[in-house]
């Protein structure tokens, strides 16, 4: 490149410069020239329902009715199967003491254990 | 706007037809600047209502060391750049696609999402006013997040640089500074 070509490179380049400067310039004046935009309707009214909504329906995830509905459902299985499995628990443990213990009312002995018993645990038969 | 230190103790005291009346005065303002960040509707109502409660459930601690329409721009830029940030978290498949050699563009995708919000916000613009509108948008889209804010505060939302130092956070140095390099970068990037 000549000499002579560089120097209007350069110029042209100056030129340029404050013009692109210029146009950015306006175009950022122009963002401000926006208009505000409205946003729906119930947008006040669920504003002021979310403020009276207890805080665990606050949460993100459980915006939607959808998914607070499925998350109640949850819920609620897990207590019930909570609530009965402990039944059932209390149940078998009700079940087992009083089989046990009609078990042990119903042991009859022969002779020959008790001939046993008194061998080897002579106190117990004699206080029994 | 100017609030009352009558109004604010009204809000402080939880008087829900105070805080009706700020939510009709603010909403419209709240709404577009969260739009403007999100660039999607659904989102920016979501966003400008969880910023609403934000600012019921906190008033009783603001001091008044900010005025009330700073402190709710700072309530509202924090609030949508969270979920901006969220969503750049929950969104790794992007990058596996890219391995993958599915072609998701980003800066594509940022062309794409700023002309409905150049269309919305500024409809009396002319069409060749919107196509540069719609440049500067995906530029601006590309700049750090602090370079962004003052953009946005500055020039969108009209806000001086005290105010903007009030809302960021930071000196009126700093914010001089932050607009300065947010103008050169868009410069390069334009």
């Amino acid at each position: 490149m000549k000499g002579q070509d560089i120097k209007k490179q350069n110029s042209d380049h100056m030129m340029k410069k404050p013009n692109e400067l210029h146009k950015l310039d306006h175009d950022l004046k122009t963002l401000s020239q926006g208009v505000y935009l409205k946003p729906s309707d119930e947008f006040i009214n669920r504003v002021m329902q979310g403020i009276s909504t207890p805080v665990l329906f606050q949460i993100y995830w459980l915006k939607t009715p959808l998914r607070a509905a499925v998350a109640i459902l949850l819920l609620v299985t897990f207590i019930g199967l909570n609530a009965f499995s402990l039944k059932s628990i209390s149940n078998y443990a009700d079940t087992s003491t009083q089989s046990f213990e009609q078990e042990f009312t119903e042991i009859e002995f022969t002779m020959e254990d008790l001939g046993w018993l008194s061998t080897n645990y002579p106190q117990i038969v004699m206080e029994e | 706007m100017q609030y009352s230190t009558h109004f604010l103790d009204r809000l402080r005291e939880g008087d829900e037809s105070a805080f009706r009346k700020l939510v009709d005065t603010q909403k419209d303002r709240i709404f577009t600047l969260c739009y403007r960040i999100l660039k999607d509707e659904d989102d920016a109502e979501d966003t400008a209502q969880e910023v609403f409660m934000k600012i019921y459930q906190s008033v009783g601690q603001f001091r008044e060391e900010s005025q009330l329409n700073t402190w709710i721009y700072r309530i509202s830029m924090t609030t949508s750049f969270d979920l901006l940030r969220k969503r750049k978290r929950k969104t790794p498949w992007v990058y596996m696609s890219s391995f993958a050699g599915v072609q998701n563009n980003a800066q594509s995708r940022s062309w794409e999402e700023t002309l409905p919000v150049v269309n919305k916000i500024h409809p009396h613009a002319t069409l060749e006013e919107k196509e540069r509108l719609q440049k500067l948008y995906t530029a601006i889209d590309k700049l750090p997040e602090n370079q962004k804010s003052a953009i946005l505060l500055h020039y969108m939302e009209g806000l001086k640089y005290d105010q903007i130092s009030e809302v960021l956070e930071l000196s009126v140095s700093a914010v001089e500074s932050l607009l300065f390099r947010a103008r050169k970068n868009l410069k390069e990037i334009l």
